[in-house]
């Protein structure tokens, strides 16, 4: 019997030939990748009576500590946190510590670090994103990294795997963010809980890595434990641009499905007739096409996100709101993902389009997407392309938050009023 | 460091709540955001434990209490807090329909009760007064008297968190390898 892409790296990692769902395994873990949370990794050890921490880090090699969330720092509690993070990231000797020139911690991973075929954890819940590049990744708490930094190791139960078939092609205006609003307000957040997602099908295919992490990223609101893409030409090219970790290049070990591999659920998804999607206030899974709401007005439409901050979406605002003005009244904020992407945005001329439009553009990290900047008051309408809209994500629990593609929410802040994005490419 | 309590068989008052209760709604991200772990992060987290849909909640729950809630209970964020944040108000043990990936496995690791019991808030109403019995694997509602099983834990689910979660499982380990000579040289 075959095995899909998490069966095989969870067999591979345990050192047995074949694995099955349901199986509790002891797995190596390839790689590590931990933001500011690092910090509780630390104290929960020492506050466990672990006397001075974890005794060691299994492999300096594989485990990055990245300063993210808040780079730079908005607040004194933020800044004392980076301080700690520098001092216990001196005191484990750590080879690969960013303290500056960050981003979010998964567009880092999938620029400089991981790899296809590794099982990797993050300490973050959208460690999912890196099965955009076929790497088997997931987010995990501080407890349980402290374990697995220092063993190497970490018990998991095989997931079953859904596979997700996307037949047909994307209007220009929708992106995979329309994709996982679509599948989460057909299937809710309870989707694939405690399971895999192979997303698969010419419509996978079709999407660049951009649009693969939007997809894959949104796995774990699908209730996903993995989010994982095929290995191909796309991925190759993506990763030959690397320039980080060169070192380490050649133990990508790409993992395709087997031809019979045993699937708990198959879902297929026509792309061609799909409309864009919308998820209303306070749920992920509250989802309607947007042509059911349009008109709603708004007064803050923001992009960024792990999910959704990278160029590609970029482009897509610039290619909307270039030579146009943001309706007066409405906050179009644009956070790139990354310093890369800031650059590759800066030398395309998107910066300038997007101030050109009315648009601020802010440094990149996680800030808009918890509302560390651009916090909504009460009676605030926010359109955002960021990954969530739970009550209270972004400020106050009075605030309406609308979740959408990069181009419904230029789209909409072009307009005012929450509006289709078709009409304007 | 916050311990759950580790008894297996649990008597307690139940505060009900609905579909997808996210890790926002548990530890709003203002509060959980990177503080120290120190005692004042969490009367921080406890005292804004639900506060967009109960505000003060805080001040009800009573130790020994039961959370009840519908699907996918604790989904979004990785954060560890909202589990710790259950402890330090007070509740025994989660009890839902179903449970978010992540906050299932952070319950296990600091060895706190999260259990998944299909048709619970059709049973059970707010203010019940629930037995969980973990030897036996029953729930019983005596309030009302009705009673249903459990799906026990995996064997490995049940030794971590009768260890008293993950951290106390790697103290161990260290503590014997440490005696084998290793770590022998400090970071
Ligand atoms: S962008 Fe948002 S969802 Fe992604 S890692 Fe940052 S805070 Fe989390």
């Amino acid at each position: 019997m075959g095995m899909t892409i998490a069966e095989k790296v969870m067999a591979r990692a345990s050192g047995k030939e074949v694995v099955h769902p349901g199986q509790y395994v002891d797995a190596r873990i390839d790689r590590i990748i931990a933001d500011e949370e690092f910090y509780r990794i630390h104290t929960a050890a020492e506050a466990a009576g672990i006397a001075g921490g974890l005794p060691d880090i299994w492999d300096r090699d594989r485990f990055h500590l990245i300063l993210e969330h808040f780079q730079p720092a908005l607040n004194v509690t933020q800044a004392l946190r980076q301080q700690k993070m520098r001092e216990v990231a001196k005191r484990y000797g750590l080879t690969h510590f960013r303290d500056a020139v960050c981003g979010v911690i998964h567009r880092i991973a999938i620029e400089d670090y991981v790899l296809p075929g590794e099982l990797a954890l993050g300490s973050d819940s959208h460690s999912v994103a890196w099965g955009a590049v076929n790497c088997v990744g997931t987010g995990m708490g501080e407890h349980e990294l402290a374990y697995a930094l220092v063993y190497g190791t970490l018990w998991f139960k095989v997931p079953e795997t859904i596979k997700v078939v996307l037949s047909g092609r994307l209007h220009a205006a929708l992106s995979g963010k329309d994709v996982a609003l679509y599948l989460a307000g057909q299937h809710t957040t309870a989707f694939a809980l405690y399971k895999a997602i192979e997303f698969t099908g010419p419509g996978a295919s079709a999407l660049s890595i951009d649009g693969r992490i939007s997809l894959a990223a949104h796995a774990v609101e699908l209730g996903g434990k993995f989010g994982l893409f095929g290995y191909d030409d796309t991925t190759a090219g993506f990763l030959a641009d690397r320039t980080a970790m060169l070192h380490q290049k050649h133990l990508a070990q790409p993992v395709a499905p087997d031809p019979d591999a045993v699937y708990c659920q198959e879902v297929r998804v026509d792309l061609d007739g799909l409309e864009p999607q919308v998820a209303r206030p306070h749920n992920f899974d509250n989802v309607v096409p947007v042509s059911r709401i349009a008109g709603i007005p708004i007064h803050q439409a923001q992009v960024g996100s792990c999910a959704n901050g990278n160029l590609e979406d970029i482009a897509t605002v610039v290619r909307l709101v270039k030579g146009k003005r943001v309706a007066q009244g409405v906050r179009l904020l644009v956070q790139p993902a990354s310093w890369a992407v800031y650059r590759a945005s800066l030398e395309r001329g998107f910066i300038g389009d997007l101030l050109d439009a009315g648009a601020q553009v802010l440094s990149p990290g996680c800030h808009l997407c918890i509302g560390m900047q651009g916090a909504l008051a009460g009676g605030d309408v926010c359109i955002t392309s960021t990954t969530r809209n739970f009550r209270g994500r972004m400020g106050s629990a009075d605030a309406q938050i609308y979740l959408a593609s990069p181009a419904t929410v230029a789209a909409s802040a072009l307009a005012g009023v929450i509006a289709d994005p078709r009409e304007v490419v | 460091m916050i311990h759950a309590q580790r008894s297996r068989v649990l008597v307690g008052r139940v505060w009900k709540f609905g579909d997808n209760i996210d890790t926002d709604v548990i530890t709003p991200a203002d509060t959980t955001c990177f503080g120290l772990g120190d005692a004042e992060e969490i009367r921080i987290l406890k005292e804004n434990a639900f506060r967009s849909i109960r505000p003060g909640f805080y001040r009800l729950v009573r130790p020994g209490d039961m959370l009840v809630a519908g699907r996918n209970f604790g989904l979004g964020s990785h954060r560890e807090q909202a589990n710790t944040a259950l402890v330090s108000l007070g509740f025994s043990v989660v009890i839902a329909e179903s449970i978010a990936r992540i906050f299932f496995r952070n319950s296990v690791a600091i060895g706190f009760h999260a259990i998944q019991v299909p048709g619970i808030t059709t049973n059970v109403e707010e203010g019940d007064e629930l037995r969980v019995d973990l030897e036996r694997w029953r729930l019983q509602n005596l309030t009302n008297g009705k009673e249903t099983a459990i799906e026990p834990y995996s064997e490995l689910v049940q030794r971590i968190i009768e260890s008293g979660g993950i951290v106390e499982v790697l103290k161990a380990r260290i503590e014997a390898d440490r005696k084998q000579g290793k770590f022998a040289t400090r970071i």
